[in-house]
């Protein structure tokens, strides 16, 4: 009576569905008898088995089973305590295309054909555990920015040394921790935009060879993290322009979280030393000709293509604060940095301030934002045409610019995003943020005062 | 017809049952002096804020793998970031050498069983997870 109810409602149920078709009764029935068959025997086997050991082997399995599972925790304690996990290996690529209205120069490598050199990059890191305390890191950045080739940098190196859980210190090339993101310049997946705001994080410099000490201490909510830095002599390592060095930098940095909120500020000083002989300093076509004061030059615009030699001695102390605020409650985020150059000679070297905001909302994997930002000198350097200024806010004339950018940001997975945007920079004056990039060539002359950037990003990292 | 309304009732049914199982729990070893840690204080161990409890106990966050439910559930509700936001966090400090996330085991069953052999860890489960043995700090619903 039951087997026909059963079969009665497997037969309807086949009956509904699409995938099988045209089963009659009878081959239901027929069917159903061999699994009942199989099912019965299969139990007398089951009974055959269970009286044939009885409870004794069933005991020592047990037992063994016991055994297994203690030496199974004891392997994934090992697994959890192992600081012996000797090394690890992480990973970061970002591929991007970049077209602008106009030929932003070699600073950021934007030009007015879609390029894949300007945004794209990939990183490698290994951290390679010394002991208990110590570690060593190494990261290696390759860039297809600066030339046709891609280059590759090592941006950090260093042994870490933990002093106590919350006192660390670290010793090698290390990031110039100048805003809240500079430490993760390269890893798009790291922030929203598709590159940090032009405006505020254009630098020459991004890493440094010296020591840092940083000390993490709570009170009440808070987590603060207090980081001071030091560094002796630095070449700016750029074959482009001249062999200035940084001498005795520097640095404090201070970061403070509360849940949504982080608060940071940054103050460093760089001295700055050199000697700059115009042949090696002025590259063919860094100077315009009518760039005011240059001694010997022709009337016109014509680009200079000679080497001309003239040599000074350069000894300059920039001072470099920014402060940064941001919140994000995983629907709400706003970032928002404010910086301020000042130069204590002001020879070469320009005086500036930049800032930016950015607001985003994020809809499960998708996040649009917008960013308004705006930079401009405030003071320009006694002969500032000769170089272009190494920090974003310093500039090589009276300079300003502005920009609005809207991007979208979707998490494709989570370790991939795709990220476009849409710039608009506005007011522009001396080339703006594109002329002080400092890897050679300035924007084209023909530069107006707005221009815009279209750049879409996939950012991955493993 | 009849085919619909098993669709509907499995979706229904899924939904149902994710709703059931979104509470989760934070356990430690039973010998551990806190009696209670507030969410923010959990996110400050498993964000790598801290290594320790109120208490100044030393601890060791447990992940469970990527993909697991209460995994999700614990990140979005206690840290207020889903599994992108959480990547993204991790980066930052991996990529500046200063941290590494916690390492990840199975699933509840494998978190008790680390949990109640060692005093220096804490882990999440499930809500309905059997945390007999070990001491539970905090449920998120």
């Amino acid at each position: 009576m039951g087997k026909k109810i059963v079969s009665l409602c497997l037969g309807s149920a086949l009956a509904f569905s699409s995938s099988v078709q045209a089963l009659t009764d009878e081959e239901i029935e027929s069917r159903f008898q061999k699994y009942e068959e199989k099912i019965e025997a299969l139990e007398k086997e089951l009974k055959r088995v269970k009286t044939e050991s009885g409870s004794v082997v069933y005991e020592e399995d047990l037992g063994k089973q016991v055994a297994r599972n203690e030496k199974r925790i004891d392997r994934l304690n090992e697994k959890v305590d192992a600081k012996d996990e000797d090394l690890r290996i992480n990973g970061f690529l970002t591929a991007g295309v970049t077209m602008a209205d106009d030929d932003l120069g070699t600073a950021y490598n934007i030009g007015d054909n879609p390029s894949f050199n300007a945004d794209s990059k990939a990183g490698i890191q290994f951290d390679y555990q010394l002991g208990e305390k110590a570690s060593a890191t190494l990261q290696m950045v390759a860039r297809a920015r600066d030339a046709d080739a891609w280059n590759l940098d090592v941006e950090w190196a260093y042994i870490t040394y933990d002093i106590t859980d919350d006192l660390a210190f670290r010793m090698g090339r290390m990031r110039f921790p100048f805003y809240m993101y500079s430490e993760t310049l390269d890893v798009g997946y790291t922030y929203p935009w598709v590159r940090p705001p032009i405006n505020v994080y254009t630098t020459v410099v991004t890493s440094f060879t010296g020591l840092d000490m940083s000390y993490q201490f709570r009170t009440g909510g808070w987590n603060h993290e207090i980081t001071g830095l030091a560094s002796a002599e630095n070449s700016t390592d750029d074959t482009a322009n001249p062999n200035f060095s940084t001498q005795d930098i520097y640095g404090l940095v201070y970061l403070a979280n509360f849940n949504e909120w982080t608060l940071r500020a940054m103050g460093m000083r760089l001295g700055l030393e050199g000697s700059l002989t115009a042949d090696t300093g002025v590259s063919a076509g860094a100077v315009t000709a009518d760039s005011p004061g240059f001694p010997g030059t022709a009337v016109g615009s014509t680009v200079i293509t000679q080497p001309v030699t003239i040599t000074s001695s350069i000894s300059d102390t920039l001072n470099y604060y920014s402060a940064s605020g941001q919140y994000d409650d995983g629907t709400w985020l706003v970032i928002a940095e404010a910086t301020q150059l000042g130069v204590q000679n002001g020879t070469i070297f320009g005086e500036g301030d930049s800032h930016y905001i950015t607001g985003a909302r994020r809809f499960g994997p998708s996040m649009p934002f917008l960013t308004y930002s705006h930079a401009y000198s405030t003071n320009e350097g006694d002969f500032p045409w000769l170089y272009n200024p190494m920090i974003s806010g310093g500039t090589a004339t009276s300079s300003k610019s502005r920009s609005v950018a809207l991007g979208y940001r979707h998490d494709l997975t989570t370790q991939l995003a795709l990220t476009a945007q849409w710039d608009h920079f506005y007011d522009i004056e001396g080339g703006g943020p594109f002329d002080y990039g400092g890897r050679g060539q300035p924007p084209s002359s023909d530069l107006g005062d707005s221009t815009n950037i279209y750049t879409v990003t996939l950012d991955a990292v493993f | 017809m009849i085919k619909q309304a098993c669709k509907l009732s499995a979706v229904l049914l899924l939904f149902l049952s994710g709703q059931c199982l979104a509470e989760v729990k934070i356990v430690v070893h039973s010998s551990v002096a806190d009696d209670a840690v507030t969410s923010s204080e959990a996110a400050n161990v498993f964000l790598g804020k801290t290594k320790t409890l109120p208490s100044g106990h030393k601890t060791v966050p447990i992940d469970q793998e990527e993909g697991e439910e209460p995994r999700d559930e614990f990140y979005t509700k206690v840290t207020k970031k889903d599994a992108s936001q959480l990547k993204a966090y991790w980066s930052r400090l991996i990529f500046t050498g200063k941290g590494q996330p916690p390492k990840a085991v199975l699933d509840d069953t494998e978190v008790l069983e680390l949990v109640a052999s060692n005093p220096n860890i804490i882990g999440y489960v499930s809500g309905d997870a059997d945390t007999s043995g070990v001491k539970v700090l905090l449920t998120v619903e």
